[in-house]
């Protein structure tokens, strides 16, 4: 009987399991394997061992690369998971549950545009010159804040920065609020009768409850982060001078602009081991402190 | 059979029906999967071999309405013929793998961001010399004579591997006549008469340049580049190009760099917000008399064709002379290089000579002819100027005919040395927002060239420009 049911288990598991070699599994080793050559898309491989890793190590725009993609992780987790937090405590206190359907849709909206519309709806409100963001603080007479957004360097950034929270929020807000909802009333109440407070009950009650939910969040803020691609591509093309080019945008570069795919393949291996550290090392630290 | 012998296994029911569901649906599975077809290219029908084509090409600012006009023709008079035409502003994403996968299409026009010389020297083209021997489409003339002199010039060695069909101008100056003639401005005809036309236009509150800051490659191609050759001439150019020690860091290249910091904080020639516009917002700009001067090809007619104004009069003009540099070669004009914008043909093309006969046809006087009227585009081919209908772009024209010849290539410095030209791109950006002096500018630069003259697995060309 057990031996029947492991089969019938074989049976499912066995197309997941081919599609997740061939789809995941298969090219992080394909990649691997096409670092060790210069390869320029076309033609042979031509070997050259680890020299694509030496020369990274040397690269100043790699390094660049690696450098604004940690200043998006380190930016935008803490902004998201916060902000998140806030509004989806706001909507759990909402007066009836139509407002909270109401507001909890709303803040939802922005996530189920795609991320390229997104970048090109914000790039547009963020013109200089025809953008709505420079056109109304002229408009309310606080023209000499209109500013050259994604031409700047630092507010280049922060712009992308902003887009990417604008257009994520929804989906994480929406995620505690489910875990916030769970939470049983009672102990609430309880804690209430005890005298706590609101602000108490949230960060002595609510928020340790809501340990496992913020991991994932975390977890998944962190990814986005590291992979950001597409609000740098359409918003000011890595620019101005590389600014905010993330790692995603430069293997990209390197393979489809200046065809070192042997390279690109390098760099994404490098990219690739980082980003796996990085999400063990953070889900070890919140198990850790899930643990005390 | 297989059915059976599992339900003789002692399976509980719910599980035995689970497993006949899935076995049933993996049967149906395979009879699909078995019963489709791959396309091979020429249809199985043996009542008539049809040949199907299939061309991949670049969609930008000439767009690719003027290729499917012309293969909608050929397929009616070659009812054998079948032409699939792929186009696309990112072709060369769609490209890149099915020429590793041995999958080539029968026709290619790259574009500017397919490595198609890579593809030459990796044998993937097919050799077009001797076709270029064989008679034109519908004449008796031979093929290569039906190009203008000296533009067949995608070749390595003594073979010719690909044939431009569209002239391309490099970056010049595009203007409004019409504004000029309503404030009584001239054009600048030395590079001093363009700051008092400056102090002119700004008056009425109008800038110089609408430069496209998301685009940094106008700026390279359109102005500094320019400004480097009228400063020093061919002979500055191509000791850039050719990579000689120094050539980064000599004086052409120091002083265009400083003139253009000088246009930027001094004189203020260029378009506030400007830098954070990409090329078809800083050309809406200029279309809407926002700024003087647009840098583009002679594709930017077409381009914007649903943003000009119908009083435009749109214009071009060669960069303005620079009173210092080598007298004889101020009006030398900027053209483009072609590899992109030519047509090839697969060396693993199984209908070679179908597409050789379809090129023939799409680069007939005839219709390159109806193309240049209708579509307003110069071509290579001999005897179609004078179907030119576009004013504006016979005032192109012009401008490489003053020339007399004298003729270099900004962009083939992209062709050689892609990696090279994007940091020197990024760079020239940083110049622009004035986040790096000259002097840092020219010395990244050199630095950049350095680091590829010594990088042996790059091929190095020799470039020389200017010969007649």
């Amino acid at each position: 009987m057990v031996t029947q049911s492991k089969l019938l288990i074989w049976v499912f598991l066995i197309p997941a399991i081919f599609l997740y070699s061939l789809f995941v599994v298969y090219p992080i080793f394909s990649t691997l394997w096409t670092s060790f050559f210069n390869w320029g898309g076309i033609g042979e491989k031509v070997w050259t061992g680890w020299s694509n890793y030496t020369q990274l190590l040397s690269d100043e725009n790699f390094i660049n690369a690696l450098i604004n993609t940690g200043k998006y992780m380190l930016f935008q987790i803490p902004v998201i998971v916060i902000l998140s937090l806030i509004f989806s405590m706001i909507i759990a206190n909402s007066a009836n549950s139509k407002k909270m359907r109401f507001y909890r849709s709303s803040i939802f909206l922005p996530y189920v545009i795609p991320g390229v519309a997104v970048a090109m709806l914000w790039a547009a409100v963020l013109n200089p010159i025809t953008g709505l963001l420079n056109v109304s603080l002229d408009s309310i007479g606080l023209g000499f804040l209109a500013h050259e957004w994604l031409a700047d360097s630092s507010t280049a950034f922060a712009s992308i920065i902003w887009v990417k929270t604008w257009h994520s929020i929804g989906f994480y807000t929406v995620l505690i609020l489910a875990a916030l909802l769970n939470i049983p009333k009672e102990i609430l109440e309880a804690a209430e009768v005890d005298g706590a407070n609101r602000i108490q009950r949230s960060i002595y009650i609510m928020i340790p409850m809501l340990k496992n939910v913020l991991q994932v969040v975390v977890v998944f803020v962190l990814i986005n982060a590291l992979k950001i691609f597409e609000e740098p591509q359409l918003m000011t093309r890595g620019g101005p001078n590389r600014a905010t080019e993330p790692i995603s945008l430069y293997i990209y570069e390197q393979a489809f602009g200046n065809y070192k795919f042997g390279y690109a393949s390098a760099a994404g291996f490098v990219f690739f081991v980082i980003t796996f550290i990085l999400t063990l090392l953070t889900l070890r630290v919140m198990r850790g402190r899930n643990n005390e | 059979m297989v059915v059976r012998v599992i339900c003789h296994i002692n399976l509980i029911k719910g599980e035995e029906k689970m497993l006949k569901k899935l076995l049933f649906f993996a049967l149906i599975l395979l009879v699909v999967a078995g019963c489709s077809s791959q396309d091979s290219g020429t249809e199985n029908d043996d009542s008539s071999k049809k040949v199907k084509l299939e061309i991949m090409m670049f969609e930008g600012g000439f767009g690719s309405d003027w290729v499917e006009k012309s293969a909608d023709k050929y397929m009616k008079d070659h009812s054998n013929v079948e032409i699939e035409l792929i186009a696309s502003p990112d072709i060369s994403k769609q490209l890149q793998p099915r020429v590793v996968a041995g999958d080539s299409p029968d026709i290619i026009n790259p574009g500017p961001k397919f490595d198609i010389k890579a593809l030459m020297n990796n044998g993937g083209l097919l050799d077009l010399s001797d076709y270029l021997d064989t008679p034109a489409y519908d004449s008796d003339e031979k093929w290569g004579d039906t190009f203008k002199p000296g533009q067949l010039v995608l070749q390595k060695d003594a073979s010719h591997y690909g044939i431009p069909i569209l002239f391309s101008t490099g970056y010049l100056w595009w203007y409004d006549q019409k504004l000029f003639n309503d404030n009584n401005w001239d054009v600048p005809e030395t590079w001093d008469d363009l700051y008092v036309l400056n102090e002119k236009a700004k008056a009425e509150g109008i800038s110089t340049f609408a430069l496209p800051g998301q685009g940094p490659a106008y700026s390279l191609y359109g102005l500094y580049l320019p400004l480097v050759q009228r400063m020093g001439g061919f002979e500055a150019i191509e000791s850039g190009f050719n990579l000689e020690k120094g050539a980064w860091k000599s004086e052409p290249f120091l002083n265009a760099a400083k003139e253009i910091a000088k246009m930027r904080e001094e004189e203020g020639m260029f378009l506030e917000g400007s830098m954070a516009l990409s090329h078809i917002e800083a050309q809406t700009q200029f279309f809407q008399r926002n700024a003087l001067f647009a840098m583009a090809g002679t594709w930017l007619e077409g381009e914007m064709q649903d943003v000009i104004p119908e009083d435009f009069e749109l214009t071009a003009l060669n960069q303005a002379p620079w009173s210092d540099g080598p007298a004889e070669q101020q009006k030398a004009a900027p053209v483009s290089s072609g590899w992109g914008g030519g047509w090839y043909v697969s060396k693993d093309s199984d209908h070679a000579d179908e597409a050789i006969d379809f090129l023939k046809f799409l680069s007939s006087q005839g219709e390159m002819s109806e193309m240049v009227s209708s579509r307003g585009l110069p071509s290579t081919i001999k005897g179609t100027d004078e179907a030119i209908q576009s004013d504006t772009l016979k005032t192109a024209l012009n401008v490489i005919d003053e020339a007399e010849g004298l003729t270099y290539i900004p962009t083939a410095i992209n062709d050689s040395y892609p990696e090279f030209t994007i940091n020197i791109t990024n760079q020239i950006q940083a110049l622009l927002l004035g986040e790096v002096s000259p002097e840092e500018f020219i010395d990244y630069a050199e630095k950049q060239a350095e680091t590829l003259r010594n990088d042996d697995s790059i091929e190095k060309v020799e470039y020389k420009f200017g010969e007649k």
